[in-house]
C-alpha cells in the first residue's frame, strides 16, 4: 500500500502536539498575596475593570480584613466597601477602596516583572550628568496613579474640528465609491 | 496594452501636457515598467483584498511614526503617555484612533484575503511558496496586533504580557527571549516596543517583497475555471486599488473619530480579569479548557494546517465546487473558530496565568 507522506507528517505532528502538551494542561488559579495593600488594590482593580468580578474583589477583601500585614489600609473604609458591595453599589464600593488605600496610594504602572527596571545610577560627583532622560524619573505621584486607576474613556465630542474631519472621511469614502462605480467596467471580466 | 519600457533608448517624438509629462518621467524612472498586464478581474473587491491590506499598513506606518513621537516605551510611563495622547493635542488623539481602526481592518482584510485564496485555489501549483510566504505575513500581522496590545500597558496589555511570558517559559530556551530573564537591563516592554517598530515591521516587509516578486513570477491567479480574457496594464490596477484605498482611508478616519479607542486601568499585577481582543478571543477559550499550553499548542497547530494546506489539496482543480472535501473541512474550521470565540465572549475572564507570588511557599 502506498502512503502518502504528507499524512504521515500530519499523523506525526498531532501525536507530538498531544504528548507535549498534555503534561501540563490544566490551567491553574495563582495563590492570593497576604498584604492588606496589595489584596485591596486587586479587588479595586477587578472592579474597575469589570464591575461584574464582585466574587473574586470580595474574596480579596475579606481576606485583607483577616490579614496580619495592614500597613496602609484603613479597614474601616474596607468593611464599608464590601457592605456597599453587599448592596451592589459598586460605584460606592470603588470609591472607598480608593479612599481606605488612599494614603498608600496606587501603585505605579509594575515594571514588567521583578529586575527589569533599570537600576539607579549614582549621582555623579561633579562633571557630566547622566545623560538618559526620563529612566532616572522617580515613579508617577499618588494623585497620578490614582487617576491611572480608572479606565479613561472618549467619545465624540462633535467639535468643530472633529465635525470637519468627519466630512473630510465621508468625502473620501463618497469619491472612493463614486469612482469604483464609474469605472465598474473595468472590473467585469 | 500600452508599449513596453525600452530603456529610453528610441527617441520619442515630441509630446505635450499629460503624455509629456508621462515621458519624461518614464524616460528617467522606467515608469512603463509597471504596464506588464493584468487580468481584467484582478481589478475585483475579492482580488483587491491583498492590496487593500498593503494600503492598510501604509496607514498603519505614517501613524504609528506620529505616535512614536508621543508614546513613552518605559513601563513606569507607558500608560500615562497613552493617557496624556488621549488628553491632549487632538492630533495625537486622531492618530491614536487611525492607528488602532487600521489595525482592526487589516486584520479583517488580511485574513478576508487568505480565504479568497484558499477558496479559489489561488495556492496551488506553483503558487505554493507564495502561500506559504502569505501565512508568514499572517503570522507578521498577528505578532503586530499582540504587540501594539501590549504597549498601551493597561490591564489588558498587561495581562497580554503576562501570557507572553508565560509561553516563553514554557518553551524553556527556544522562548528565552520572550521573557525579562533575557536581558536585565531592558524591561520587557521596552523590548516589545523595539519588536512592533523594528523588527517585525523589517521581517513583513521582507516577506511582502517576497510576496509581491512571487505574484510578478507567477501572475495573477486567474478566476476558478476561466481563462484570463482581457488583459490591463499593472497601473490600471494600481489605479483601480487607489479608490479602494480612498475608501479605505475615510473609513478609518470616520471610525478613528466617532469611536476613539479608550484605554483600561494602569496595571496591577495578580489579577487577571480582562480577554483579549477578538483575533485572540478563540484562544481565551481553548485556554480556559487546558491553560497556557493549550494556547500555545493550538496557536501552533494554527500556523501548521495552514502551512499544510498546498501539501494536502495538491489536484490541479482550482473550482471550489469541485474540492468540496477541503472546502467543508474549512468550513467546519471556521465554525469551529468562530463558535470559540463566541464561547470566550460570553464566558467571564479567568486567571490563567500564575503570579510570582505562585512561587512563595
Amino acid at each position: 500500500m502506498r502512503v502518502r507522506w504528507q499524512w504521515v507528517v500530519m499523523t506525526a505532528l498531532v501525536v507530538s502536539l498531544g504528548r507535549t502538551g498534555a503534561g501540563t494542561a490544566l490551567a491553574h488559579k495563582g495563590k492570593l498575596p497576604e498584604d492588606a495593600l496589595t489584596l485591596v488594590r486587586q479587588a479595586s482593580a477587578l472592579l474597575a475593570q469589570n464591575p461584574g468580578m464582585t466574587g473574586e474583589a470580595r474574596e480579596r477583601l475579606e481576606l485583607a480584613l483577616r490579614s496580619t500585614k495592614t500597613q496602609g489600609v484603613n479597614l474601616d473604609q474596607v468593611r464599608a466597601a464590601l457592605a456597599a458591595l453587599d448592596r451592589a453599589d459598586i460605584a460606592a464600593a470603588r470609591r472607598l477602596l480608593v479612599a481606605s488605600i488612599r494614603a498608600a496610594g496606587m501603585p505605579g504602572p509594575p515594571a514588567g516583572v521583578a529586575r527589569t527596571v533599570p537600576p539607579p545610577v549614582p549621582e555623579p560627583q561633579g562633571g557630566r550628568a547622566p545623560a538618559v532622560p526620563g529612566i532616572l524619573t522617580p515613579p508617577p505621584p499618588v494623585d497620578v496613579a490614582m487617576k491611572m486607576a480608572e479606565p479613561l474613556r472618549v467619545g465624540f465630542t462633535g467639535s468643530p474640528a472633529e465635525g470637519a474631519l468627519l466630512a473630510v472621511a465621508f468625502g473620501l469614502i463618497g469619491l472612493g465609491l463614486t469612482t469604483l462605480w464609474r469605472s465598474r467596467g473595468e472590473v467585469r471580466p | 496594452m500600452t508599449a513596453r519600457n525600452d530603456g529610453g533608448r528610441t527617441p520619442r517624438p515630441e509630446a505635450r501636457g499629460h503624455q509629456g509629462l508621462w515621458q519624461a518621467l518614464d524616460e528617467r524612472l522606467g515608469l512603463s515598467g509597471l504596464t506588464y498586464p493584468v487580468p481584467r478581474h484582478a481589478n475585483t473587491l475579492a482580488y483587491s483584498l491583498g492590496g487593500i491590506s498593503v494600503v492598510g499598513f501604509l496607514i498603519l506606518v505614517f501613524s504609528g511614526i506620529l505616535l512614536a513621537q508621543y508614546y513613552h516605551p518605559m513601563p513606569q510611563f507607558a500608560n500615562d503617555s497613552v493617557r496624556a495622547m488621549m488628553q491632549g493635542v487632538r492630533l495625537e488623539r486622531f492618530a491614536r484612533g487611525v492607528h488602532y481602526w487600521a489595525a482592526q481592518v487589516v486584520v479583517v482584510t488580511v485574513l478576508l484575503h487568505m480565504l479568497r485564496v484558499f477558496y479559489t485555489g489561488s495556492f496551488k501549483r506553483p503558487r505554493e511558496a507564495n502561500w506559504i510566504v502569505g501565512v508568514g505575513l499572517l503570522a507578521a500581522t498577528i505578532g503586530l496586533f499582540f504587540t501594539g496590545t501590549v504597549l498601551k500597558w493597561d490591564q489588558e496589555g498587561f495581562e497580554a504580557l503576562e501570557h507572553n511570558i508565560a509561553i516563553g517559559e514554557l518553551l524553556g530556551r527556544l522562548g528565552y527571549w520572550f521573557t525579562p530573564g533575557f536581558t536585565e537591563s531592558v524591561p520587557i516592554l521596552l523590548r516589545l516596543y523595539i519588536a512592533h517598530v523594528s523588527i517585525l515591521p523589517v521581517i513583513l516587509l521582507l516577506l511582502l517583497v517576497a510576496h509581491f516578486w512571487l505574484i510578478r513570477r507567477h501572475g495573477i491567479s486567474p478566476v476558478p475555471g476561466r481563462s484570463d480574457g482581457e488583459l490591463l496594464p499593472f497601473t490600471d490596477h494600481l489605479s483601480h486599488l487607489g479608490r479602494y484605498a480612498l475608501v479605505l482611508l475615510g473609513l478609518v478616519l470616520a471610525l478613528a473619530v466617532a469611536l476613539p479607542p479608550g484605554i483600561g486601568p494602569a496595571p496591577v499585577e495578580g489579577i487577571e480579569v480582562t480577554k483579549p481582543p477578538w483575533p485572540f478571543l478563540p484562544l481565551f477559550a481553548v485556554e480556559n479548557w487546558v491553560g497556557i499550553p493549550g494556547l500555545f499548542w493550538v496557536s501552533v497547530a494554527f500556523f501548521v494546517v495552514l502551512l499544510l494546506v498546498p501539501l494536502v489539496d495538491r489536484s490541479g482543480e482550482t473550482r471550489p465546487g469541485r474540492r468540496r472535501g477541503v472546502i467543508a473541512v474549512a468550513i467546519v474550521l471556521l465554525v469551529v473558530l468562530a463558535g470559540l470565540g463566541v464561547l470566550a465572549w460570553l464566558t467571564p475572564g479567568a486567571r490563567h496565568v500564575g503570579s510570582v507570588l505562585d512561587a512563595v511557599p
